[in-house]
C-alpha cells in the first residue's frame, strides 16, 4: 500500500510539469529556427485567458482549447512579424510580447475575475481516488497524454523528417539554409507561431484544469522557467521532458515537505530552476567545450543580402 | 485701476468662502491608490466597496488607481496627479507604500495621507489603520473546528509574519472551542498570491487528510481545491468565494471598510482629524464574518452569534492576557497548530 500522500505528490508533480513542459516544447521549435522568443511568458497568459472566456461564455471546453491555443498562435506571429519578417531585435520584441501578453490578458479577463467554471477540462477516465501509481497515471488530464504524444512526435520530426529537418537547418545556418533553397522566412515564420500555439496549450490547461478559474497574472512567472528549461533540455524533446519532472517535483515537493514537519528553504526552491540552468551551462562549457545544444544561429536576424 | 479692484475684490472673497463657513464635503476629494484591481475578488476589491459605501455616505468625490505595486516612483507618479488635481485625501491601501506615504506628507501638509496596514504616522496628516480580522477569524475557527470529520483542518497562510501567526491562532482558539480533538495544519507558501502555489499547499493539506481548509492568501485556488476534492473551505477577504467554490464555501472572514472611511474622512471634514492609528475589529465595525452557509448547525450559528457579541462588548477575548503589542508581534503557535516556524 503506498501511502496517499506519496501519490499525491506523484500527481501534482505531474501536474506541474505538464504545464512548464508544454510551453518549453513550444520554445524549443521555436528556437530551432533560429528564433529567440523571450514571449512565453505573455503568451501562455493570453491562451490561458482567452481558453477560460470563450469556456465560460460557450460551455464548450474543446472550443475554449482551440480558442486559446489560435489566441496565442496569432498573438506569436507579432513576434513573427517583427523579428523574422521585419529583421528586429528578437529579445526586445520578446520582452514587450511578455509586457503586452500580461497586460492585455489582464484587460481581457478584467470581467471574468473569480468566475466559476462549469465544465472543466477532465481527465479521460474519470478515477477519483487513484491508489496505486498506475492510477495516478491514468487519472491525468487529456493534455498530459497528448504533451507526451508531441514530446515523441516532435523528437521524431526534428530529427527524421524533412519537415522538420528544415527548422533545424534554418537555426544552425540560414544562408546555407537559403542556398539549398529552404524559405527560411516561412520556417522560422511557422517555427514562432507553432510556440505561440504550444503556449497556448499550457495556458490553457492553467485555467481550464490545473488552477480552473481566472486572475490577473495567473502564470506567474511559469514563462520563464519554461525557457530555462530549454536550455536545460539542451533544445531535446525528451531531456526537456526530464528537466519538466524534475521542476515540477519541486514545486509540489515544498508544500508536501512541510506537512511532515520539515520546510525546504522556499526562496531557494523558486531560483533552483534558474541555478540548476546556470549549472548546466557552467558544466557544459568546462566539460563539453560548451557545446550547449544551442542552434547556431539563434538571435541572429537573416538577411539574404549579407551572404 | 478698475481691474484691480475686481481682483483685489475677488481674491478676498475666495479667502473668505475658504476661511468662513461650516465645514463642507465639497472642499474635499479622496483619492484612492490601490495595489491590485477592484474587481480582484479580494483585498482590493474589499477596500473599493468601502470606497462606494464612503461614497454614499458622505457624498465625498473619489477616485481611485488600480494596479499600482509597492513602489515609491509609482505610487508618486499617481499621488502627484491626483494631489495636482486638487485631491486632498489620499488612502494607499497596501503596507508597500508606507515609507513613500511619509515622504510626501511631509511635502504636501495640506493633504491627508490615510495608510492601510502600516505602523507609522506623524503628528498632522499622516497615520495608519487597519482592522482586526483575528476576531472573524476566532469565529471562522468555531464553524471549523464543527465541521472537520477528520479532525484535521488546513490553512493556506502566506508568510510567517505577526499578521498571519495571529490569524491562524486566533482560528485555532476557535477551532478548539468547538472541537478539542482538531488540529490545525499549516503550509505557508510564501506569497500572498500565487494560485498555483495556494492549489499546491491546499492539495498537499488535503492529501494529509485535511478535510476543512482556510486561508491567509488573495486568491480563491484553495476553494476551488476544496470544491474538487468535496471538502469545506473558508474563504478571506470577501464572499465573493461563494461563487467560485459554491459547494465548498462555509464563511469567511471579511474586511468592512466603508464605516471606517466614512468615520476617518467625517474626521477630517469637521476637523476633529488626529493621526492617532486607526485599529479596531468587529466592534469598530471594520471585519465582519461572511453569512455561514447551511452546513454548519444551528447550535454553532448561535454560538457564534454569542460570540460575536462577546467580542464586539468586549465580554470575550481571544488571547487571554496579551496586549496589542504582544499582538502585534506574535510569533508563536498555539497548541492545537501544527506547522513549521522559523
Amino acid at each position: 500500500m503506498i501511502d496517499i500522500q506519496l501519490l499525491g505528490l506523484l500527481n501534482a508533480t505531474l501536474q506541474a510539469a505538464t504545464l512548464l513542459f508544454i510551453a518549453a516544447l513550444g520554445e524549443l521549435i521555436t528556437e530551432k529556427s533560429g528564433i529567440l522568443n523571450l514571449g512565453v511568458e505573455g503568451m501562455i497568459s493570453i491562451g490561458a485567458v482567452a481558453g477560460f472566456i470563450t469556456a465560460v461564455n460557450t460551455n464548450n471546453i474543446f472550443f475554449a482549447v482551440i480558442v486559446g491555443v489560435l489566441s496565442s498562435a496569432i498573438f506569436a506571429s507579432i513576434h513573427a512579424i517583427v523579428t523574422v519578417v521585419l529583421k528586429q531585435d528578437q529579445t526586445v520584441s520578446g520582452l514587450i510580447l511578455t509586457i503586452l501578453g500580461l497586460a492585455l490578458s489582464s484587460l481581457i479577463g478584467k470581467n471574468y475575475v473569480g468566475k466559476k467554471l462549469d465544465t472543466k477540462l477532465e481527465s479521460l477516465f474519470s478515477i477519483n481516488d487513484p491508489s496505486n501509481i498506475f492510477e495516478v497515471l491514468l487519472s491525468q488530464n487529456i493534455i498530459f497524454y497528448i504533451s507526451i504524444l508531441f514530446m515523441i512526435l516532435i523528437s521524431y520530426t526534428l530529427k527524421n523528417t524533412m519537415f522538420g529537418r528544415r527548422f533545424e537547418a534554418v537555426g544552425e545556418d540560414s544562408k546555407a539554409a537559403d542556398s539549398m533553397g529552404l524559405n527560411v522566412i516561412k520556417t522560422q515564420f511557422i517555427a514562432t507561431c507553432l510556440g505561440g500555439a504550444f503556449a497556448g496549450l499550457s495556458g490553457v490547461y492553467l485555467t481550464l484544469s490545473y488552477v480552473p478559474y481566472w486572475t490577473d497574472n495567473m502564470t506567474a512567472g511559469r514563462g520563464w522557467i519554461a525557457l530555462a528549461l530549454v536550455i536545460f533540455g539542451g533544445w531535446k524533446p525528451y531531456r526537456t521532458a526530464l528537466g519538466a519532472l524534475l521542476f515540477g517535483f519541486l514545486e509540489a515537493l515544498v508544500p508536501r515537505l512541510q506537512t511532515y514537519g520539515f520546510e525546504l528553504n522556499p526562496y531557494i526552491v523558486k531560483i533552483s530552476p534558474y541555478i540548476i540552468t546556470i549549472l548546466i551551462l557552467v558544466l557544459l562549457t568546462i566539460y563539453k567545450d560548451g557545446k550547449t545544444g544551442a542552434p547556431k544561429n539563434i538571435g541572429i536576424p537573416f538577411f539574404r543580402e549579407n551572404r | 485701476m478698475r481691474r484691480s479692484w475686481a481682483v483685489g475684490l475677488l481674491i478676498i472673497s475666495i479667502l473668505a468662502m475658504a476661511c468662513g463657513g461650516a465645514a463642507d464635503v465639497d472642499d474635499y476629494k479622496a483619492a484612492f491608490v490601490y495595489l491590485g484591481s477592484a474587481n480582484d475578488g479580494g483585498w482590493t476589491q474589499a477596500h473599493d466597496e468601502g470606497r462606494q459605501y464612503l461614497v454614499e455616505q458622505t457624498g465625498i468625490e473619489t477616485a481611485f488607481t488600480e494596479d499600482i505595486p509597492p513602489d515609491a516612483t509609482e505610487f508618486r507618479t499617481v499621488a502627484e496627479a491626483y494631489i495636482e488635481q486638487g485631491y486632498n485625501i489620499i488612502f494607499g491601501t497596501t503596507f508597500g507604500y508606507l515609507d513613500i506615504m511619509e515622504e510626501m506628507a511631509v511635502e504636501y501638509p495640506d493633504v491627508i495621507f490615510l495608510h492601510c496596514s502600516g505602523y507609522k504616522s506623524n503628528d498632522s496628516n499622516y497615520t495608519n489603520y487597519f482592522g482586526k480580522i483575528y476576531e472573524a477569524r476566532y469565529l471562522s475557527g468555531l464553524a471549523a473546528g464543527s465541521l472537520t470529520e477528520s479532525n484535521t483542518i488546513g490553512y493556506v497562510a502566506a508568510f510567517p509574519i505577526p499578521e498571519v501567526i495571529r490569524g491562524i491562532n486566533a482560528f485555532a482558539n476557535g477551532v478548539k472551542e468547538a472541537n478539542p480533538n482538531a488540529t490545525v495544519e499549516v503550509v505557508w507558501t510564501n506569497t500572498w498570491f500565487g494560485p498555483e502555489e495556494e492549489t499546491q499547499a491546499a492539495n498537499a493539506l488535503l492529501e494529509a487528510g485535511a478535510d476543512v481548509l482556510t486561508q491567509h492568501q488573495d486568491s480563491a485556488s484553495t476553494g476551488i481545491a476544496a470544491e474538487a476534492a468535496g471538502a469545506k473551505w473558508i474563504g478571506y477577504h470577501t464572499g465573493y468565494g461563494k461563487d467560485a467554490a459554491p459547494n465548498a464555501f462555509v464563511t469567511a472572514p471579511v474586511w468592512n471598510w466603508g464605516p471606517l472611511y466614512t468615520e476617518m474622512v467625517n474626521a477630517v471634514i469637521n476637523d476633529e482629524f488626529t493621526t492617532t492609528p486607526y485599529w479596531t475589529g468587529m466592534s469598530g465595525n471594520v471585519v465582519d464574518l461572511f453569512e455561514v452557509s447551511d452546513d454548519v448547525s444551528s447550535d454553532v450559528k448561535s454560538l457564534i452569534e454569542q460570540r460575536k457579541q462577546e467580542i464586539i462588548d468586549g465580554t470575550f477575548v481571544i488571547f487571554e492576557g496579551s496586549s496589542d503589542g504582544d499582538l502585534l508581534g506574535m510569533s508563536y503557535f498555539v497548541d492545537n497548530v501544527v506547522g513549521t516556524l522559523d
